[in-house]
């Protein structure tokens, strides 16, 4: 189930070469962010987590059985870090609305003849304008490509309730990218 | 369910030929364009130092082992059980009738605790219990330790 790499790589840092976790981190790092970010939405905060979550990995790295993927482990480390941090925002900030509704307007501009940076402007903003959990499974589902099942673990939600989410979030962002997503049907068709 | 379709027929109102497999050709398209979109611009990235900052905290450092006692939880419930079986064991062996408490095994069990508080041995049975006690922590340290080095 583990991926012949990463087997190979926790072994060394378990048998005390700790450089070689540097591969596990450039590998897992920029989805390890994404699901900190689409929770906590403000990237220092991200990045804070992210590392934290590394370093939990690190530490608890004896502890992982490889009975799933690294990446679903890893996944479920930062997912759980970054909700405890968001408990902890929440009780900080207890007047602050903590669900920031950044496409306030609705007003997503017909994409087709955006350059990619505004392309992915936009694509951000409709990510961003989801509930965050959506976000977060919106995230591993489309980009990391993880099943039902591997989000269910990472979430532990239940099945009707990811489904029901990833539903609605695609809706939403079907409305939201309509125009970019007419373009990309053309290439496809 | 025929009759509705022949009606549907009939009106010149039934679906074309291949009007699944199109409405699903739709569908998966609709699912690849989204899939595409977000994979070209949906993932975040950290900051370029991200990794170097990480392994900076890492340095010197390896992973923790986890504490495993020499004796488990369950060997404990097991010597627990054992021992609580062989008492009761001991307690209802030799009555006249099967279930009832042997009254020559409770005097005896009666002496022994009146004893055990009277002449001073409870004393010694709790030294002898710590010690027995520091002996098996010990054990289990050093066995800690071993897996650890």
């Amino acid at each position: 189930m583990v991926d012949l790499d990463d087997k190979i790589y926790i072994q060394q840092v378990l048998d005390g070469e700790t450089s070689s976790f540097t591969h596990l981190v450039n590998k897992y790092k920029d989805m390890v962010f994404s699901v900190c970010f689409r929770i906590l939405r403000q990237r220092e905060d991200a990045e804070d987590v992210a590392q934290m979550a590394f370093l939990k990995a690190f530490n608890n790295l004896h502890a992982f059985k490889g009975d799933s993927k690294y990446s679903t482990w890893l996944y479920t480390i930062a997912y759980r870090t970054a909700i405890s941090r968001t408990k902890l925002k929440k009780i900080d900030t207890v007047n602050e609305d903590f669900h920031i509704d950044i496409a306030t307007d609705n007003s997503f501009p017909q994409l087709e003849e955006l350059k990619s940076q505004e392309q992915r402007f936009y694509v951000q903003k409709a990510i961003e304008d989801l509930h965050e959990i959506d976000g977060v499974i919106i995230t591993l589902f489309y980009i990391e490509e993880c099943s039902i099942q591997e989000i269910i673990k990472i979430t532990e939600l239940s099945e009707a309730n990811v489904k029901v989410k990833l539903h609605r979030a695609r809706k939403q962002l079907k409305s939201n990218l309509e125009g970019l997503l007419q373009q990309e049907l053309k290439s496809i068709i | 369910m025929e009759e509705k379709k022949h009606i549907l027929k009939k009106g010149g109102l039934e679906a074309g030929a291949g009007f699944t497999s199109k409405l699903m050709e739709q569908i998966n398209a609709e699912e690849t364009a989204l899939s595409n979109v977000l994979s070209k611009h949906g993932a975040e990235q950290p900051s370029v130092d991200f990794t170097a900052q990480l392994m900076s905290q890492l340095e010197g450092k390896t992973p923790k082992v986890p504490y495993t006692p020499v004796i488990s939880k369950r060997t404990w419930i097991g010597i627990a059980a054992a021992f609580i079986g062989v008492f009761i064991l001991t307690m209802f062996s030799g009555g006249e009738a099967s279930g009832r408490l042997n009254p020559e095994t409770l005097q005896t069990v009666k002496d022994t605790v009146s004893g055990f508080f009277s002449n001073g041995s409870l004393f010694t049975y709790l030294i002898l219990g710590a010690l027995l006690l520091s002996l098996a922590l010990f054990l289990d340290q050093g066995a800690y330790r071993k897996t650890e080095s």
